[in-house]
This record gives C-alpha cells, sequence and structure tokens, in this order.
C-alpha cells in the first residue's frame, strides 16, 4: 500500500512539476494595464470598429475576445482567458443582435462593467432559421423579402407588372398583427414575395394599380401566429454588413464611449469622423452598384449576407443556413433547386470560412454561378479590414452582375 | 457564498483565486472529483462503463423534450428523461436475451438521433453543441448547491448499498443467495448514475463525461489490491486531475474539461506501467 501510494503522489509530483515549468515558460500571462480604459469588444467587426474609434488615444486600449474563433460566434465559449480578459474591463462593446448569447451569464455576473450595444435600437432582420411550424419556411422568406420592397416605390410601373398577387397577399393577412415585427418593417410593403407568386398564381392575375400597394404599417407583419411563438432568438444579428447600418454602430459605439470615457471625448470624435468619412465612400460605391443590383435575385447560404442585399436592394429568395454543423435536409436542397430554376436566379453568395460544397452542387444542377463573398466576421487584425473586405465584395458584386449585363 | 469565497481567498495564495468564475469553477470541480472517482469504482466494478455512456447521449433526447413542451429549465426534463431511460433500459436488459452491450448502443443512438432530429429541426443546432465539450467557467453557485446534494445522496447510498451492489457485481447468484434485491440495487444505482451525469453534462460535456467516471478508477483499479485502496486512489487521482486540469487551463488557456482528462489519462498510464512492473 506504501510502496503504491508513494508511487502515485510520485507520479502526481512529477506531473505537478511539468505543468509548473509549461506554466513559467508558456503561461506569461499578459497583464492589460492596470491603469487607464480597458475597452474589450466582444468579436471581430466590433474590435474593427472599436480600433477606429480608440485609434491613437493613450491609456485607453482595445481588447478583443473569441480571438481566434474562426466562424460565427453563435456557438463560441468563453475561455478562461476571456474571463480574465473581461475581469480587467471597464467598458464592453457588443454588436447586438442576439449574437454574443455566450456573454449572457458573464455579463450579468459581473454587473459593474460597462456594456454599449452597438445595434441599440436598431431593427433587425430575421434569421433564416427554419422553426417547428409549417408555414414557416415562406415566413421566412417573406421577411427577407421585404426589405426589397423600399426598392420597389421607386419602380412602380415594373412592380404591379411583375407581381399581380400583390393585392390578394394582403388583404387577408392584413389582419393579423404582430407587435414583434411591426417594428423591423416600417413602411416597407410585404408585396412582391415570389413565393406568393407561385401560391396564388390561379387566384388572380389582374395588373393592380400602384394604390394597391399603399398600406399602412401593419401590412408588414403578415405572420402567421407561430412564426413569433417560436423566433424569439432568431434575429440576423449581422448588421454590419449593411455599410448604413454599420456606420449607425460606429456613432453608438462613439456615443457610449463619450459618455463613459468624457476626458478622451475630442479624440474619439475626430477618430470617428475620419472613420465615417472612410465609409462613407463605401456606401457611394455601393450606391453606384444599387441600380443594377436592384431587384436581382439571390440565394444566400450565410444569413450575414441579408444585410449586403438589404442595402443594394436585391431580393434574398432563399436563405440556406449553413453555419453550424447541421446538416441539410435533402429536401431542402432540392426546395432551393426548384426555387433557383423557378426564379431563373443567377447568383448563389457563400462564405468564406464555410464549405461551399452544397453551393457548388446547387451551382453544378443550375444555372446560377457560386459567388463567395466575405461576411466580415474574421479577418486580420488591421483597422482598415472592414474598408479593405467592403471594398472585396464589392468588386465582387460589379463583376457578377456585370458580366451578367453583358 | 461569501464567506467560502473570502475563505478561499485568504488560504489559496494564487493569483488566479482572486477571480470568481474560479472560485466558483473550483469549488465545482471539488465537489464533482471525488465524486466521479468513487461513483466510477462502482461502474468500473459492475462494468457498466457503456452504460454511463449511453445516459450522457440521452441527454439530446431529454432536452429535446424539454424544448418541445417548452420548458424554461431543460434541466428537468434531461434529467426525468434520463431516469425514465435508465429505468427501462435496466429493464429491458433483465428481460431480454440478448447481450447488454447491444442493448446499451441500440438505446444511446437512437436516443441521440431522436434528440438530433428535434434538435436540428429547428436548424440552429450549434446553440446545443455547448454540450459537447461543457463549460465548467459559467457554473453558477446555485448549481454548485446541487451537486453538493447530489454528493451527499451518493455518500448515503455508498454507505448503505455498497456491500450489495459489490457482491452483484462479482455474482448475481452469490448476491441472490445473500438476500440482495437485484432489481431494486441495480435501479437505484442506474437512478443515481443518471442523476449525476445529467447535472455535470453541462459543465463537464458528454465527449469527455465518462472519459471522468471511469479514468480514475481504471488507473487506481491497475495498482490497487483491495478496496479500501482501491477508492482511495481512484478519489486521489481524481481530484488531483480536477485541480492540476483546472489550473493549467486556466494558465495556459487550454479547454478545462479536456485537461483535466488528458492528466487522468497520464495517470491511467502510468499506473498501466506500474501494474506490468509489479507483476514481472
Amino acid at each position: 500500500m506504501k510502496r503504491k501510494l508513494k508511487f502515485l503522489l510520485s507520479v502526481m509530483l512529477i506531473l505537478s512539476l511539468i505543468s509548473y515549468g509549461a506554466i513559467k515558460i508558456q503561461g506569461k500571462n499578459k497583464q492589460y494595464q492596470e491603469e487607464g480604459l480597458t475597452i474589450v469588444t466582444s468579436f471581430y467587426p466590433m474590435y474593427i470598429a472599436a480600433l477606429n474609434i480608440a485609434d491613437g488615444i493613450d491609456g485607453v486600449q482595445v481588447v478583443n475576445l473569441t480571438e481566434n474563433q474562426t466562424g460565427c460566434v453563435h456557438d463560441y465559449q468563453l475561455t478562461t482567458k476571456d474571463m480574465r480578459t473581461l475581469s480587467g474591463a471597464q467598458v464592453v462593446i457588443l454588436n447586438g443582435g442576439d449574437m454574443e448569447e455566450f456573454m449572457e451569464d458573464v455579463l450579468n455576473q459581473q454587473e459593474e462593467i460597462q456594456v454599449i450595444d452597438s445595434s441599440a435600437g436598431m431593427d433587425f432582420l430575421t434569421g433564416s432559421t427554419h422553426n417547428h411550424s409549417g408555414e414557416s419556411y415562406q415566413e421566412d422568406n417573406e421577411l427577407y423579402n421585404q426589405y426589397s420592397e423600399e426598392i420597389d416605390h421607386d419602380h412602380t410601373d415594373e412592380e404591379s407588372s411583375n407581381h399581380p398577387e400583390d393585392d390578394h397577399d394582403h388583404t387577408d393577412e392584413e389582419s393579423s398583427n404582430h407587435p414583434e415585427d411591426d417594428h423591423i418593417h416600417t413602411d416597407e410593403e410585404s408585396s412582391n414575395h415570389p413565393e406568393d407568386d407561385h401560391d396564388h398564381t390561379d387566384e388572380e392575375s389582374s395588373n393592380h394599380p400602384e394604390d394597391d400597394h399603399i398600406h399602412t404599417n401593419d401590412d408588414s407583419s403578415n405572420q402567421s401566429e407561430s412564426s413569433h411563438v417560436h423566433t424569439h432568438s432568431n434575429l440576423n444579428g449581422h448588421v454590419w454588413l449593411n455599410v448604413h447600418r454599420y456606420m449607425q454602430q460606429i456613432q453608438t459605439i462613439t456615443e457610449g464611449l463619450c459618455e463613459f470615457d468624457p476626458t478622451h471625448e475630442a479624440m474619439y470624435r475626430k477618430n470617428e469622423d475620419k472613420y465615417l468619412e472612410q465609409l462613407q465612400s463605401i456606401k457611394e460605391e455601393i450606391e453606384s452598384i444599387k441600380e443594377i443590383a436592384n431587384g436581382a435575385e439571390i440565394i444566400i447560404f450565410h444569413d450575414s449576407f441579408a444585410y449586403l442585399a438589404e442595402e443594394l436592394g436585391m431580393e434574398v429568395v432563399h436563405a440556406v443556413n449553413t453555419d453550424g454543423e447541421t446538416a441539410l435536409s435533402a429536401g431542402e436542397i432540392a426546395e432551393v433547386i426548384e426555387e433557383i430554376n423557378l426564379h431563373d436566379i443567377k447568383y448563389l453568395f457563400t462564405e468564406e470560412q464555410y464549405e461551399h460544397t452544397i453551393a457548388d452542387r446547387i451551382e453544378a444542377e443550375t444555372n446560377a454561378t457560386v459567388y463567395v463573398m466575405d461576411s466580415l466576421v474574421t479577418g486580420g487584425v488591421n483597422k482598415d479590414s472592414y474598408l479593405k473586405g467592403m471594398k472585396k465584395n464589392i468588386e465582387m458584386l460589379k463583376e457578377a452582375l456585370l458580366k451578367d449585363q453583358k | 457564498m461569501d464567506t467560502i469565497y473570502h475563505l478561499m481567498e485568504a488560504v489559496l495564495p494564487f493569483e488566479f483565486i482572486s477571480y470568481n468564475f474560479m472560485k466558483n469553477a473550483l469549488l465545482a470541480v471539488l465537489v464533482i472529483t471525488p465524486l466521479f472517482g468513487m461513483l466510477g469504482t462502482m461502474i468500473v466494478n459492475n462494468k457498466l462503463a457503456f452504460f454511463s455512456d449511453a445516459l450522457g447521449h440521452s441527454v439530446f433526447t431529454g432536452m429535446a423534450i424539454g424544448v418541445i413542451l417548452g420548458i424554461g429549465d431543460t434541466n428537468l426534463s434531461t434529467i426525468a428523461f434520463a431516469v425514465v431511460f435508465a429505468l427501462l433500459l435496466n429493464f429491458i436488459k433483465r428481460n431480454n436475451t440478448a447481450s447488454t452491450d447491444t442493448i446499451i448502443s441500440v438505446f444511446s443512438s437512437t436516443s441521440t438521433a431522436i434528440g438530433l432530429v428535434i434538435l436540428s429541426s429547428g436548424g440552429n443546432f450549434s446553440k446545443y453543441s455547448s454540450l459537447f465539450v461543457g463549460d465548467v467557467l459559467s457554473i453558477t453557485p446555485k448549481e454548485i448547491g446541487l451537486l453538493v446534494i447530489i454528493f451527499a445522496v451518493t455518500l448515503v447510498f455508498f454507505v448503505t448499498c455498497f456491500n450489495k451492489l459489490h457482491s452483484l457485481s462479482l455474482n448475481t447468484s452469490l448476491a441472490r443467495s445473500k438476500g440482495v434485491n437485484i432489481a431494486t440495487i441495480e435501479n437505484l444505482f442506474a437512478v443515481l448514475i443518471a442523476l449525476i451525469v445529467m447535472l455535470s453534462i453541462k459543465w463537464v460535456g458528454l465527449l469527455i463525461l465518462n472519459a471522468l467516471l471511469i479514468l480514475p478508477a481504471a488507473a487506481s483499479r491497475n495498482i490497487s489490491s483491495n478496496m479500501r485502496e482501491y477508492h482511495l486512489f481512484s478519489i486521489l487521482i481524481s481530484v488531483f486531475s480536477g485541480i492540476l486540469g483546472l489550473i493549467l487551463s486556466y494558465y495556459l488557456n487550454l479547454a478545462t474539461g479536456p485537461m483535466i482528462v488528458i492528466i487522468s489519462a497520464v495517470i491511467f498510464f502510468s499506473t498501466l506501467w506500474m501494474k506490468g512492473r509489479v507483476e514481472s
């Protein structure tokens, strides 16, 4: 017994010593500055934003959580290092829109940390996640399509000829009023869904005058009861891909920082102006391709592109969720292929970080082309990363759209 | 809770202890690991290693049922389902001629499949992926309290039923001749395993939970020659791996659960070596 216990204890001792050595060599804890302000950002896009706003200010450092994270942060687990980082933080910048579910518990525990929700007050699109209810698939698409209607106001003649069923669509669904959705789509119309087209083709085919499209805000909320039961945390939080929204985020963050750290207000403001100016030029570029992009029907393989499409006025016919490890069901792929053929969709937008095998398969079976876009969820640590990534996306879009025009 | 925190700060002169999440994690480890060490010996003796693994997999279905029924606290549904699962498995095992591991495997994969289908039908299965690896860092004092309760229950079971369980593990005929009600003991033990597995799966993770249950006991079995040694070594190895794993994961920024398992595994192999040397 004694000999064995001795053996066991010596094994433990050796292990402890090895561990101690490993800690000594490797575990030099990066101590964060004791003084000054430590701003912690939840993940990459917020980090880039904060880097720009706090650029060149002494005593203010920006630290990012979820560092080596590839892919979306929905299923991220905080590491001990993240917890330590958070413990030394005074201000935490979040993206909001349910992106930071992994931080909720921790932030609730550490109440002394100031939280800036960069998308505060912003309306979100709904995620592509499919619900348990039968109709949900269509509801999702309706939601996706709703932002494209905004543009239709400018093209009324085209609209009325393209979508003869609009009228019908509203009349029977107008009545269901869902507060949850109302704020998402103020004064946008819920009309011209491709799904509606084929759902209701026999029912109505005449053209409708413009007046049909004038609706109250409630119209856009033509969701069936089931959807808002199942979709609380189903927000699409990838708002940064819409440059306009991203600029709003920058402003919100700056406001928040100025409030918590008034001493550096002037510098934050200066940085903000500079960054917004750069973003403005990106926005102008987007405006320039808006005309050809407008109304183009696309299929996206990552929720984030819904925001890109929103800004460009593209119509997301289907958002395929390849995020995470859930395999698509064979039926859904077939459905997507059918939609592509039906609507003659030419663009499939996939994300760099995920495998595009599914998109490639779909491409092979249809006339559509796969375009790999950057959702800017990860990337180099450089304060111009967002600008560069966005420019690349715009180039890609231009290429896609111009090729198609020829 | 605060008094415990202060006590820990006073006793332990390390930097990591200044964080509350580390205090919680350390407390949890101090409760879970002796529990696992103790239970592990019984599981290994009764050849139930595969059984506890299968129970772990039932967490998917349990959670799926919770989601469908709209129960906010899925702990309830997972525990309830695991208990039903364990009892049903025991029942079929007793009344069927197919070998035990076949039946367990059928149960395990069926419950995983049902759970996966239901949970992934919403498309956001990633929400549940933390079940795979666990997250001991987010444990709350309330949950540590639950673990302490289950620890006490296990102790009571251990004291009252250990001899019966032990005779059962040696030979069922022997147990029966000694007047042990086999079915009751087996069921009680199965329920206990179900409770512990379900309560710790969120912190330890499905993929490595079984390793934590089995490894210390298996390592201890390599070198011990009587029951007392067996249990003592098992608990010792379990607690040591738990604490060292946690500390290492803190300083080296590694995942906690896997780190604990790796240390247990190293000890297992060294005891295996020791055993070989003693025998030769």
